[in-house]
């Protein structure tokens, strides 16, 4: 798996994410890598029909498998 | 990256990342949505460090919680909840063609937006807005130490449906399906052995699905001009400290600056309905570190 494995882009007034994964390698030339995001984000909202504020939270599993020689 | 696999061999690795927006964001637009850039695959010059082929296969599996306070212009006070979870794929192949050329080809979504409120006074109403993208990439290294990349984005917005509620008492929703290009460059440049610079840009896209309109139980045949990918800047500094550790920093901008309006045409009851938005550009900063705790 590539390093820069990446994560959810949250435009947003503030945003963070954290990103937990691990990779195993069962055979030379395969890789299996589980990961977990959580992104958070909380975003002003003032346009022509509304105002307010929006929340977002998001819980991403991601299984991946590569093969590769 | 697979240059830094060499070097470990066997690869039990575990990689702990924590990233933050790193400056003002705001968007004072509608709601927010997710963007997925994978930087690995997505700047075509990181194929460079592939050794002869790989294939890989990804499953995503996403729980989207949206919660939106406020007040309705001209209505009453409103508050909504939803949660919604989707699964996504994603797919790369990547083969040395020629000892310095390398091709491929990435198949993705480059966003999502899944809004769904199941209580509240929104109770009933969706937005989803799911593009894939079919990206065909080709690498090649014009000096020892310098790789360039570039491909071609052939984006799909496929079914999608935008409800925008508050407009002529009623809640306006568009469905429809768009299909746009786009492209991407990369460079990749090794300093070192234990030091990569990469950077890539991503060319934004403005989509503009047609399908059918409806608001209050009228529907008309139209279209919508709504901007989804912004331009994206990415750049990154790849440091291998010891054969175990590993560090690695990310700076991104996305451009929302070219995106000015919301433009619904031909809607039932409104005509063309223009919403000025005012979206800001996003600055976004990442740090990440792996360490490898196993020679297995």
């Amino acid at each position: 798996m590539p390093l820069q494995y990446r994560p959810v882009g949250l435009p947003a007034a503030a945003a963070w994410e954290g990103v937990v994964a691990g990779q195993f390698m069962p055979t030379k030339n395969t890789v299996i890598t589980l990961t977990y995001i959580h992104g958070a984000s909380n975003a002003k909202i003032a346009n022509n029909f509304a105002r307010g504020t929006s929340k977002i939270r998001v819980n991403v599993f991601e299984l991946t498998l590569t093969y590769k020689y | 990256m697979n240059v830094i696999c060499k070097g470990l061999s066997r690869t039990y690795i575990y990689i702990i990342l924590f990233s933050v927006i790193l400056f003002s964001c705001e968007i004072k637009a509608s709601s927010s949505y997710v963007i997925f850039p994978y930087e690995g695959y997505r700047n075509a010059a990181n194929m460079d460090l592939v050794e002869n082929f790989s294939a890989t296969l990804m499953g995503s599996f996403v729980n989207f919680n949206n919660k939106y306070n406020g007040t309705q212009v001209g209505s009453v006070l409103r508050s909504s909840k939803g949660n919604k979870n989707y699964v996504t794929p994603m797919g790369d192949i990547q083969w040395r063609a020629m000892p310095k050329l390398v091709l491929g080809l990435y198949v993705y979504d480059p966003m999502l937006g899944l809004i769904q409120y199941k209580s509240g006074n929104q109770a009933g109403t969706k937005s989803i807005l799911n593009a894939k993208s079919y990206s065909p990439k080709i690498s090649y290294q014009v000096l020892d130490n310098l790789t360039l990349g570039a491909g071609i984005d052939f984006m799909h917005l496929s079914k999608a449906i935008l409800a925008i509620p508050g407009i002529a008492g009623g809640t306006l929703v568009a469905k429809g399906d768009s299909f746009k290009t786009s492209f991407n460059v990369g460079a990749l440049f090794k300093a070192q052995p234990t030091t990569l610079i990469s950077a890539s840009f991503h060319k934004g896209v403005n989509f503009k699905p047609k399908g059918n309109i409806s608001l209050n139980g009228q529907t008309n045949k139209g279209y919508l001009n709504t901007p989804l990918i912004p331009d994206i800047y990415s750049a990154n500094l790849t440091q291998i400290l010891t054969p175990e550790w590993l560090v690695s920093v990310t700076a991104r901008f996305l451009n929302w600056k070219p995106f000015k309006t919301v433009t619904i045409y031909n809607a039932p009851v409104v005509g063309n309905l223009v919403l000025p938005q005012k979206y800001h550009s996003a600055g976004y900063g990442q740090l990440l570190t792996r360490y490898q705790f196993s020679e297995q």
